[in-house]
């Protein structure tokens, strides 16, 4: 800029000018007042030089696409929140009613994550898929956002006072009103409806949609305990599944998946226990077993049968009838019974029969093997499933013959769910008045006259006790986003009492578990441990001595009885259906999760939507092949689902999973898939989930199946390692061609002060999933879709590869994680043209997305294939229209990691935010990063403990004790890529 | 000092020799003026025809470009395990095109092919195009397209951030430049005294002056012939070794991988002779049109066809060779991944795209043993069909089957092409054919120069009489 020419007449004026700025103690400003002579006047060219410069800048800024965002900083910081520090707070899970405990990561002040609570000594450090998704439901757009009164919205004063009027009308006028709940095992709650239910006229009913009704009956009737006793699978030698999902979806899969697991690590000191899984489908726990046979599911109880007979006969009790064994595998069965007998006392029989007879003949196995009280708890038995089936039936009876007054209906969904759903329909229109708790409008909610939303359980206060004597609190982590309220405080406050549930639940703790414990001397005190903590165990009762009290021969009969009846109608053409819960869905709640509807099926590896699953005989005998659309028969009923041919699937059985096909539950999930609730029914006054008789017939149309894997064996190649605990004892090295050490012509990379790790357990791992879920939803993974999945295109960071060896018709199934190996000579780095892929100097493969410019070299150069491709923006776009394009559905995105535009490639980072977390946390406290500070989203998430992350560089980290271990191999270590990431061969115990 | 033979030649035996690459023996001032007829006369119906629908499959590519760049190659059939489908084919493929105009130009010119003369122009200015057409799909194929700057080595401010010289696809950039550079350097030079003829011959007016300004100049004299010709010695001797190179280097970016069906040694010498095959057949198809269409059929005989095919037939046979050796090679190797990749090419889900290949470009040449095939217009026109579409899918099947199963198989997916692809194909050629078409309308496509000298090199009555 053009400036006059100044004179000066002695160096200090000259000097007191030109260092005044700078002068020490002295404000800039300073010196521009001191300046002498006259002020600068713009010449011709000045003025051409801005004017140029302001037209250039206008221009610029014009063409800006960046938008405008006003940060706004708390004008009052509110205590214990930093903004960027995350805050955790201990909860209890409500994804479903098995009652884990989280601890639930907020950041500014809203919840991203979830994860175990290592307090909880019941269900471990893990999760499942389901609890890592049920921070996404938070932030569902379909949740209401108020009261609502005949399809209005409304105020809550205006629908308490229409409530409570006819509350008060019903009362006084002795009419009947009824509370129709789902599972509720907090104490506090209980008491709270307890105190609704013995008000005149109002009765209490608990519904489960996948019911557990014959089990907690066969157990009154055996042990006279009207609950669900408890397994403890961590004791078991010898476990025994006869069609329950254990590891999967039945009562508390993340506890049982830790305490199963913790038996199927060959060299952990204990003897592995053995698994025979009779089933149907392939279940995921089926999957997992050491021998699993296939049954119908109609012979469930001949196999109970078969059991007992064998077990009484070495016991030497007499009483249990013959039963024809002619269409069961009697070598699994005789194996089976083996096994048991000579590991009595440490041996299980479960069953997720839904029959009373059957389960009161496993109930009798156990008893004669010992079990009771040892791996069955009848004493601190479960509270995860107390749902009647037969008290479900008469209120349907009572509220369509017109006797129900009131309906209040708590997280349930029963016009989705019910098997005559119609029916359950129809009745509700003669209650005068229905009330629905529900988070969104549901099938239900949406036929209510009055739905009173209640909050996300991140939001509400509340308490659990899954097995008795385990409590865990529940603490909101967040204020309501909306103006919903807690159900528990829309009952006190019809009952008459304050609204004010976080009162009550203290009271509560206060009066009834406070006084039972004696290590806090105030209450305040104990209530501060507990909710940090966020669990609390009495100390254990004394065991009594459970005798078996049921009557087994007349269960038997009955169970030969059923069964002839079944197979009278059988005939080739007739199929039996098999209704499950599929380990992302499970009873269909969370259908309008974007995870959980692209989480790949366990063992299937199907996404979006549900498929009838037939043996491999049965779709050549039809000549059909998956995604030909079935049409499925019974009476009245019929479904039309695509096809899955099932290797391992028991013939003339069609598995179908139910959760789908919900009509009303928001734009995610709304008709995904076919609603197969309707094929169940109702037998001897329980549930069933299975029906015989069932007609399948084509339909001609296609409909191709979104599977993430469509390649199902191995061909040849040594990918998943197996072996056998037999050859494993005899050789720990055992299926183990040691691979030469081939000659490199690259330099060894200069090792940094860290090498990151991994160490993956195939013998621990069952292939749940939660780590897929977990890390979508640590690393903002988009979901893309059903049709972008059968394009081949999930973005899934890490995966689980299934296989099958053996025969089509009973396989072997191997499941892998795979993730990113971080490979020392990792084969996409050296071909990206812009080195958007390099190296970290602690061993990360890094992947640098503001410098990708995505020509894919790397993906097709990796031979793991773990590289995700944004084929599109996944983030706001109407064609993606998920979690991430709603304001709502994108604060449950992670900050510390970027969202991925399009063009750029992705993949596992280790967590590598999570690394960089704890090397500053370790060098802020001036100490090493010590093993165990930093946890991956997958192992963290792992229910198994399968997954150790760490430092390779160090000698004594669990990690390179693993990866040094005699089952150690790397998956295609052969081409010389030096992957970080180490497996440990599978043991089966056969 | 000379380097070189003259090549005007004055050995009348040799003269003889030469006269048989043209009929009818035509005089001079004929061959300029039917060279330059196309150029001053108004477009035929079928050249027009030709137009319209070149203009129309551009219009069909600017679109489906369009739509991806501003939507996302998800628009594609790509997916998590096949990275490169359609685009790289394409791109392949057009390299390989652009691969006989420097063969015809320069390679013949320094093995004194005088036959080819009459073809090398088009020839140049189909590589021209071809590589014009390859360098689009690597920029349109890549995920953020307006970064495409950064495989550039250029100075920056960005750390400064440096190109990774270990990558192939940086090689590519590198080879793909130099070639069209050179490539243009040289069809540009060859045509300044075709300019200065036409200078001469036009009438003052914009035409003239453009002429004018392109001929830089020429004058005609001896001393700057002399130059001219050290010039285009030069010019073809630096572009001899490109021909080598750039499909060497395209090859590399297979070779180099650790892709079971990538990862191969054969695959340099096998990717150029391939060119070169796929570069002739081009060649073939569009001057066995143009002859036509331009009525250049005196100077686009019969025996340059016949030379054409008979090159076919080398290099056909070589890539033929190549197949047969990769399948042995991938036997030979005992190496699993390597054998399951040539077993499923030959059987699994694209065998048909396999079969379809090696009919068309190794058994279809074969028929050129035979004169008669050779002689035949049609027959050459049918097989040149076949050779473009052999050579697209020798690429199509390289670069998906090896890609769809590779290591594990858990990924194994197929890849289905979609509309966009194709029509992003289609928009190729109709680049390729409009600037093609321009260009026979606008410059004089065979080189008037050159075909002289190879007429006479005497005043024209002496060698008619001689």
């Amino acid at each position: 800029m053009h400036t006059e020419l100044r004179f000066w007449k002695s160096v200090e004026e000259l000097r007191a000018d030109s260092q005044a700025p700078a002068g020490s103690g002295r404000d800039c400003f300073a010196g521009q007042r001191a300046q002498t002579g006259p002020p600068p006047t713009a010449t011709r060219r000045d003025f051409l030089t801005l004017a140029g410069f302001s037209v250039a800048a206008a221009a610029i800024s014009v063409c800006s696409r960046g938008r405008v965002q006003k940060a706004i900083p708390f004008a009052n910081q509110p205590e214990e929140l930093t903004p960027g520090v995350a805050n955790w707070y201990a909860t209890t899970c409500g994804g479903c009613t098995s009652g884990c405990s989280l601890l639930v990561k907020t950041r500014d002040g809203r919840p991203i994550k979830v994860e175990g609570n290592s307090e909880s000594s019941l269900f471990g450090t893990g999760t499942c898929a389901v609890g890592q998704a049920t921070v996404l439901s938070l932030y569902d757009d379909a949740r209401l956002k108020g009261p609502v009164w005949h399809g209005q919205p409304t105020s809550w004063a205006e629908i308490d006072a229409r409530i409570e009027e006819r509350l008060a009308a019903a009362m006084a006028g002795h009419k009947r009103v009824a509370l129709l709940t789902r599972t509720v095992s907090g104490p506090a709650t209980r008491k709270l409806i307890r105190e609704w239910s013995s008000r005149p006229g109002v009765e209490h009913v608990t519904y489960d949609p996948m019911s557990c009704s014959a089990l907690r009956e066969a157990t009154r009737a055996s042990f006279g305990v009207d609950a669900i006793p408890h397994y403890r699978f961590a004791v078991a030698n010898v476990i025994v599944g006869i069609e329950a999902d254990f590891l999967g979806t039945w009562l508390s899969p993340v506890e049982f998946t830790h305490d199963y697991t913790s038996r199927r690590r060959p060299e952990s000191g204990t003897l592995m226990s053995r698994h025979i899984q009779f089933e149907s489908g392939v279940s995921l726990t089926g999957s997992n077993a050491d021998i699993r046979a296939a049954i119908a599911p109609s012979q469930q109880g001949l196999v109970a049968l078969g059991l007992l007979r064998r077990i009484a006969r070495k016991h030497g009790a007499t009483g249990v009838p013959d039963s024809s064994e002619a269409s069961l595998d009697r070598r699994a069965l005789d194996a089976a019974a083996e096994d048991l007998w000579r590991n009595r006392g440490q041996s299980l029989v479960v069953s997720g029969a839904h029959d009373v007879p059957t389960q009161m003949l496993v109930h009798a196995t156990n008893a004669l093997l010992g079990n009771i009280g040892r791996t069955i708890d009848v004493d601190h038995p479960s509270l995860q499933k107390q749902g009647d089936d037969g008290a479900v039936m008469r209120l349907v009876e009572d509220m369509s013959r017109g006797n129900l007054d009131v309906l209040i209906v708590y997280g349930v969904n029963p016009a989705y769910d019910y098997p005559q759903a119609d029916r359950f329909i129809a009745a509700m229109e003669r209650v005068p008045l229905t009330v629905s708790f529900a988070d969104r409008l549901d099938e239900t909610a949406a036929r209510a006259h009055a739905v009173c939303p209640d909050h996300h359980f991140l939001e509400a206060w509340g308490d659990a006790e899954p097995v008795t004597s385990f409590y865990s609190l529940a603490q909101p982590t967040i204020a309501p986003l909306f103006d919903t309220r807690a159900a528990q405080e829309s009952l006190l406050k019809w009952l008459g009492h304050s609204p004010d549930f976080y009162a009550y639940l203290r009271g509560f703790w206060h009066e009834t578990l406070y006084p039972k414990q004696d290590r806090y001397a105030t209450f305040d005190d104990f209530w501060d441990h507990s909710l940090h903590d966020g669990v609390f165990v009495l100390p254990p009762r004394t065991v009594s001595e459970h005798q078996f009290v049921g009557d087994w021969s007349e269960a038997a009969t009955s169970v030969v009885r059923e069964h002839a009846e079944v197979a009278a109608e059988e005939s080739p053409d007739h199929y039996e259906v098999h209704l499950y819960e599929t380990v992302g869905l499970r009873d269909g709640a969370h259908a309008n999760n974007p995870w959980l509807q692209e989480l790949p099926d366990p063992v299937t590896k199907v996404t979006w939507g549900n498929y009838a699953a037939i043996a491999p005989t049965v779709a050549s005998r039809l000549g059909i092949d998956s995604g030909d659309v079935v049409a499925i028969e019974k009476g009245p009923i019929r479904v039309e689902v695509p096809v899955h041919v099932q290797p391992g699937q028991s013939a003339n059985t069609i598995s179908l999973a139910v959760g789908y096909g919900r009509t009303r539950v928001g734009r995610v999930g709304q008709g995904v898939g076919e609603n197969v609730y309707p094929l169940a029914h109702v037998i001897a006054g329980t549930r069933r989930y299975f029906r015989t008789g069932v007609k399948m017939t084509r339909t001609g149309r296609l409909e191709p199946l979104a599977a993430t894997q469509t390649h199902h064996s191995m061909e040849g190649r040594t990918i998943v390692k197996q072996t056998t605990l037999a050859a494993f004892v005899e050789s720990p090295a055992s299926r183990h061609e040691k691979q030469p050490e081939l000659p490199t012509l690259w330099a060894e990379r200069p090792s940094g002060e860290h090498r990151w790790g991994m160490a993956v357990d195939l013998s621990a791992c069952t292939g749940c999933s939660a780590c897929v879920t977990a890390c979508q939803a640590e690393n903002n993974v988009p979901v893309v879709g059903r049709d972008e999945v059968r394009r081949g295109r999930e973005m899934h960071w890490i995966r689980i590869d299934r296989y099958y060896t053996g025969s089509e018709d009973n396989p072997d199934t191997v499941v892998q994680p795979m993730m990113c190996q971080h490979c020392n000579n990792a084969p996409c780095e050296p071909v990206c043209p812009v080195l958007a892929t390099v190296h970290s100097s602690d061993g990360l493969n890094q992947q640098v997305y503001n410098r990708c410019v995505g020509t894919r070299y790397c993906e097709n150069n990796c031979p793991y294939k773990v590289r995700r491709f944004n084929w599109f923006e996944y983030a706001r776009n109407d064609r993606f229209d998920f979690n991430m394009n709603s304001p709502l559905g994108t604060m449950v995105l992670n900050p510390d990691v970027t969202v991925r535009s399009r063009g750029v490639m992705e993949k596992c980072s280790l967590c590598v935010q999570r690394i960089q977390a704890g090397k500053l946390e370790a060098e802020r406290d001036g100490r090493p990063v010590a093993d165990g500070d930093i946890k991956t989203a997958c192992q963290q998430a792992c229910p198994a403990d399968a997954i150790v992350f760490g430092d390779l560089a160090d000698p004594n980290s669990r990690v390179t004790r693993l990866s040094r271990s005699q089952r150690r191999y790397g998956v295609l270590e052969e081409l010389g890529t030096r992957p970080g990431v180490t497996y440990l061969t599978k043991v089966k115990n056969v | 000092m000379r380097v070189y033979e003259p090549l005007t030649l004055a050995d009348p035996a040799r003269r003889f020799q030469q006269r048989r690459w043209i009929e009818g023996d035509p005089a001079l001032s004929q061959i300029t003026d039917d060279v330059a007829r196309p150029l001053n006369a108004s477009p035929g119906k079928g050249w027009c025809a030709c137009f319209a629908a070149a203009l129309t499959a551009l219009a069909v590519g600017i679109g489906c470009v369009w739509y991806q760049i501003t939507t996302g190659i998800g628009v594609w059939g790509l997916n998590k395990t096949v990275g490169w489908g359609f685009d790289i084919t394409n791109f392949v493929f057009w390299v390989g095109i652009g691969h006989a105009g420097t063969l015809i130009s320069a390679i013949l010119l320094l093995l004194r092919q005088q036959w080819r003369t009459s073809i090398n122009r088009s020839a140049e200015a189909m590589t021209i195009f071809a590589v014009m057409c390859a360098g689009m799909f690597p920029l349109i194929h890549m995920g953020r397209p307006w970064l495409a700057f950064y495989v550039l080595p250029y100075p920056n401010s960005r750390g400064p951030l440096w190109v990774n010289f270990r990558s192939p696809l940086l090689w590519d950039v590198f080879a793909l430049n130099t070639y069209l550079t050179i490539s243009l350097v040289f069809w540009y030079v060859g045509m300044i005294p075709d300019f200065a003829t036409l200078r001469d011959r036009a009438s003052a007016g914009v035409k003239k002056s453009i002429y004018g300004i392109l001929s830089l100049g020429w004058n005609g004299s001896h001393r700057t012939w002399s130059r001219y010709e050290t010039l285009s010695m030069i010019l073809a001797g630096l572009a001899t070794p490109l021909v080598i190179s750039v499909h060497s280097i395209v090859s590399m970016d297979f070779a180099t991988s650790i892709l079971p069906g990538w990862h191969t040694t054969i695959f340099p010498p096998y990717f150029v002779a391939g060119a070169v095959y796929s570069g002739f057949g081009m060649v073939m198809t569009l001057l066995i049109l143009t002859r036509t269409l331009m009525h250049l059929e005196k100077y686009i005989t019969h025996r340059h066809l016949d030379a054409m095919a008979k090159v076919m037939l080398l290099t056909g046979s070589i890539v033929g060779l190549s197949y047969g050796t990769e399948l042995y090679v991938a036997w030979l190797s005992g190496n699993p991944y390597e054998q399951a990749v040539f077993y499923g090419r030959a059987t699994g889900p694209y065998a048909w795209c396999f079969w379809t290949m090696v009919a068309c470009n190794a058994l279809a040449p074969q028929v050129l043993w035979s004169r008669r095939v050779r002689s035949n217009i049609s027959a050459l026109f049918v097989l040149s069909i076949l050779v473009n579409v052999g050579m697209w899918l020798e690429r199509f099947v390289i670069i998906v089957t090896s890609l769809h199963r590779s290591y594990l198989p858990s990924s194994w997916v197929m890849y289905r092409p979609t509309m966009i692809e194709v029509g992003t194909l289609i928009g190729s050629f109709g680049l390729f054919f409009t600037c093609f078409l321009l260009f026979i309308r606008l410059l004089p496509m065979i080189a008037i120069w050159e075909v002289k000298t190879g007429a006479s090199a005497e005043p024209h009555e002496v060698v008619r009489h001689a």
